[in-house]
C-alpha cells in the first residue's frame, strides 16, 4: 500500500470532525450560541473572567453622555506615572512624566529578589510601589492597599505548570519585613481577584477544569471564608429589564476603592462602546463613543489612583486620566522604546501603579520629577554581602585515604525541595544543608550536577572538591565555579531552596570528595567516580 | 491569572490566531480523540490552557507549533486518563476505496479505528500529524518537541506497530 493510499485509508477511518466556528468573543452577539457555535462559545467561556459573554441591555448603551474628552491637562498635575511598555513579550518598565508624557525606562527595575508567581507574569516587574520605592513582581490587583504587600501563587508540585499541577498555595509577601507566609491552600488554581482594605477575593478552579468557587480571605488573620458570587466584582449584573441584547464585555481595570471598569462592546472599528466604573453599585458612564473615531479614546487598561482613574490607549500613543466632573484629559506618550521602522502601534502599555512623585534615591534622567525619600518607607535590607575571606580561611579538611581503603561514600537522602521554579530532584548525597543530586552515580569524563541548599542556610557557601584516593580534584563548571571551587554567595531564598546547576569533572575514576563551607558549618560530600563515560540516558 | 497579567492587546492577538488555528487543532483533536465532545472538551481546555501561557510565549515563537503541542499534551492527557474501551461513533465512517477498487467497508475503517486506539498515544499522534493532518516531517518534528528525523523514524515506527495489530488489512501496506 503506497503512503497516499493508507494517508486515504486513515482518513476515512477516522472521518471528519463537525464543522467548527472560530470565537468571536469581542462581537456582540444578537443570539445565544447554538450548535456548532457551542465549541466558541466554550473556549471563550474558558477564556474566563476577561473576556465573558453576558447580557446586557441596549439602555446602557444607549445612554451617551457627549464625549468629554479634553486634550489640556488639569493644573498642578506632575507626577511619574508608572507603566510597563509591551511588546508581545518584551516588557520595559519605567515612568511616564505627568503632564509631560514622556516616557522613561527605569534601569534599576529588578525583582530577582522577591517571589513570584509560578509561570504567568512571573517574568518580571510588573507594580512600582511608591510606598516602598520599588518594583513588585505581579499586577496591581495583588498588591495590598498600603502597597508593601503582595500575593503570589506556587502551583504543587514544583515545577508543574498549569498543564500538571495538583494544587496551588496563595502567599503573601511582606516586602520590608522579608517574611513569607502561606494564606490558603486548594487542590486547583488559585487566582487573585481583587485586594481591598476589607478582604483578599480569589477563586478556585480544580486542576482539569470543574467548578469555579470564590473565596474570601481575611488578610491579617489568614481567616478563609467561601463567597457567594456576589463577591467577584468583575461581573456586570443588569437588571432583568436590561437584558434585552447580548453584548460583549470585559474589565480593564478598577478604581483607587476596587470598583470595576467595564468596557462593554467595541473591539472593532465603527462599534459602539462605553466605558462604565462600577462603584457601589452606583454605575458611572465615562465615555460612549465609538471605536476608531476621531476622539482617539480607545482603552484596553485603566488604574485608579488618587488622581482619579488612568486610562491606556490601545496603540500606546495617549494616555487619558479621567476625573469625577472633569472628563478626560489626554496626554499624549512620546519617548517609547522603538525600534527603527516600529510602528508606535505595536506597542501597548501596562499600568504598573499610581501616578506619584518618586520616593527613592537614584540618578534619574533629568527631566523626571525629582525624587524624595518617602519618610515612612523603612529601607529593604539588602542581603549582606559575601564574608569570603573568612570561608576560605578555614582549611581543606578533606582526608587522603589510605592504599586500599574503601571510599567512605556519602550516604543518599530522599529530599523534597520545594523550589520556585523548574523541576529538581529529589534525591541528595550528603548531610546538608548542601546536597549533592543530579546523578545517582558519577562517572569519570563530566556529568551535570546540582547542589541543592536547604533554606535554614541563605548565606553564602564555599565548596571545593579534591581526590581524596590520589591527586587530582573535580573540575566544576557553572554559576560561580572556578576550577574546583564553586563560590554560591546567596544559596537559598526562604521558604525556598536554593539551587545550582553546573557539572562536575574528574579526569579519573577515584574517590572524590567535596567540602562545602558556610556560616557555622563545614560539611563533607564523598563520591566514588566510576570509569566513564556515563551510560547514556 | 488575571487581567492585567495578559495585556488586552495580546488577547485580540491571541484571539485573532485563534480563529487561525483552531480549524487545525481540531482536526488534530478528532482525529487523536475520535470523538466530537471529547474533542470539543480538549479543544477548550488547549485554549484556556494556552490563553494562560500566553505571557511565556517566546518573541518569535512558532505559535502554530506551540498551540498544537499544546492540544497534543491535552489529547495524550485525555487518552491516558480514558478508562472506557468502547469505541464511541460519532459518525459511520464513509465507504473508501483501495487500490484495487474495491470498497473498504465499515468494519474496516472500525478495525482501522480501533488499532489506532490500541497503539500508544505517541505513535498515533505521528500517525495523526502525518496521514490526517498531511504535516511534512519538519513540522510534525515542531510539535512533537523531536527533529525531523526522529519524527520520521516515530512514524515508521507506529507504521510497524499498526501492522501488527491488523496484518490482514495493511499486510501489503
Amino acid at each position: 500500500m503506497r503512503e497516499d493510499e493508507f494517508r486515504e485509508r486513515l482518513r476515512r477511518a477516522i472521518g471528519e470532525p463537525p464543522p467548527l466556528v472560530a470565537p468571536v468573543p469581542w462581537q456582540a452577539r444578537d443570539e445565544r450560541p447554538s450548535g456548532p457555535a457551542h465549541l466558541a462559545a466554550a473556549i471563550a467561556v474558558g477564556l474566563a473572567a476577561l473576556l465573558v459573554i453576558g447580557l446586557l441591555g441596549t439602555r446602557l448603551l444607549l445612554h451617551r453622555p457627549a464625549p468629554s474628552a479634553a486634550a489640556q491637562p488639569g493644573p498642578g498635575l506632575s507626577c511619574s506615572l508608572p507603566v510597563v511598555v509591551m511588546e508581545r513579550t518584551r516588557r520595559t518598565a519605567g515612568f511616564i512624566t505627568i503632564p509631560g508624557g514622556t516616557f522613561f525606562a527605569d534601569p534599576q527595575a529588578a525583582v530577582g529578589d522577591l517571589p513570584s508567581s509560578t509561570g504567568v507574569g512571573a517574568a518580571g516587574p510588573t507594580f512600582y510601589s511608591p510606598q516602598l520605592g520599588r518594583w513588585l513582581p505581579t499586577g496591581p490587583i495583588a498588591v495590598s492597599p498600603d502597597g508593601r504587600q503582595y500575593l503570589y501563587t506556587v502551583l504543587l508540585p514544583a515545577r508543574s505548570s498549569y498543564s500538571d499541577f495538583t494544587s496551588a498555595e496563595l502567599h503573601v509577601y511582606d516586602v520590608p519585613q522579608r517574611a513569607d507566609r502561606k494564606l490558603f491552600t486548594y487542590a486547583g488554581s488559585i487566582d487573585v481577584i481583587q485586594w481591598t482594605a476589607g478582604a483578599i477575593i480569589v477563586d478556585t478552579v480544580p486542576p482539569r477544569g470543574g467548578l469555579r468557587l470564590l473565596w474570601s480571605i481575611a488578610a491579617t488573620t489568614g481567616a478563609v471564608t467561601q463567597a457567594d458570587a456576589s463577591a467577584d466584582p468583575n461581573v456586570l449584573r443588569p437588571s432583568p429589564g436590561q437584558a434585552q441584547l447580548s453584548f460583549g464585555y470585559g474589565v480593564i481595570g478598577h478604581d483607587s476603592a476596587g470598583g470595576p471598569i467595564f468596557v462593554i462592546g467595541g473591539g472593532r472599528p465603527g462599534a459602539p462602546f462605553s466605558v462604565v466604573l462600577y462603584r457601589s453599585g452606583v454605575q458611572t458612564v465615562v465615555y460612549s463613543g465609538t471605536s476608531g473615531d476621531a476622539t482617539g479614546f480607545d482603552p484596553i487598561a485603566a488604574l485608579g489612583d488618587d488622581h482619579g482613574v488612568w486610562f491606556y490607549n490601545r496603540d500606546a500613543t495617549s494616555l487619558w486620566l479621567w476625573q469625577p466632573g472633569q472628563g478626560l484629559q489626554r496626554f499624549a506618550v512620546s519617548g517609547l522604546p522603538l525600534t527603527a521602522g516600529q510602528p508606535v502601534g505595536s506597542l501597548s502599555l501596562q499600568p504598573a501603579g499610581p501616578c506619584s512623585a518618586l520616593s527613592i534615591p537614584r540618578s534619574w534622567p533629568a527631566g523626571l520629577p525629582s525624587p524624595r525619600p518617602s519618610p515612612s518607607a523603612p529601607p529593604t535590607p539588602a542581603p549582606p554581602p559575601a564574608d569570603w575571606s573568612t570561608l576560605t580561611a578555614r582549611p581543606l579538611a578533606l582526608r587522603h585515604l589510605a592504599a586500599g581503603a574503601p571510599c567512605p561514600v556519602s550516604g543518599r537522602v530522599d529530599l523534597q525541595p520545594r523550589v520556585q521554579d523548574g523541576k529538581w530532584p529529589v534525591y541528595g548525597f550528603g548531610n546538608g544543608p548542601l546536597y549533592l543530586s543530579g546523578q545517582l552515580s558519577w562517572y569519570a569524563g563530566g556529568q551535570a550536577a546540582v547542589f541543592l541548599v536547604d533554606p535554614s542556610s541563605t548565606g553564602p557557601m564555599l565548596v571545593r572538591s579534591a581526590r581524596l584516593d590520589g591527586t587530582g580534584d573535580l573540575v566544576m563548571t557553572g554559576p560561580g565555579a572556578s576550577g574546583s571551587t564553586v563560590d554560591m554567595p546567596v544559596t537559598a531564598l526562604p521558604p525556598y531552596w536554593g539551587t545550582w546547576e553546573g557539572r562536575l569533572a574528574a579526569a579519573a575514576p577515584g574517590c572524590y570528595g567535596l567540602q562545602v563551607d558556610g556560616a557555622g558549618f563545614t560539611e563533607q560530600i564523598v563520591l566514588q567516580v566510576l570509569v566513564g563515560p556515563a551510560p547514556p540516558g | 491569572v488575571t487581567g492585567v497579567e495578559v495585556r488586552a492587546a495580546d488577547q485580540q492577538w491571541f484571539m485573532e490566531q485563534m480563529a487561525l488555528m483552531l480549524p487545525l487543532a481540531q482536526r488534530l483533536a478528532y482525529g487523536m480523540l475520535q470523538n466530537a465532545h471529547e474533542c470539543e472538551d480538549a479543544l477548550q481546555d488547549a485554549a484556556f490552557k494556552a490563553w494562560r501561557a500566553l505571557p511565556r510565549l517566546r518573541e518569535g515563537s512558532d505559535v502554530r507549533a506551540w498551540f498544537l503541542t499544546i492540544v497534543a499534551n491535552e489529547c495524550r492527557q485525555r487518552r491516558r486518563s480514558r478508562w472506557w474501551s468502547t469505541l464511541k461513533m460519532d459518525s459511520p465512517p464513509a465507504a473508501v476505496s483501495n487500490r484495487h477498487g474495491q470498497g473498504l467497508g465499515d468494519e474496516d475503517a472500525i478495525e482501522l479505528r480501533r488499532a489506532l486506539n490500541r497503539i500508544p498515544s505517541d505513535m498515533k499522534m505521528a500517525l495523526v500529524l502525518r496521514y490526517y493532518l498531511d504535516f511534512s516531517f519538519e513540522d510534525m518534528g515542531r510539535v512533537l518537541g523531536v527533529s525531523a528525523a526522529a519524527a520520521k523514524s516515530r512514524t515508521h515506527r507506529a507504521l510497524s506497530r499498526l501492522r501488527v495489530e491488523i496484518p490482514e488489512a495493511l499486510a501489503d501496506a
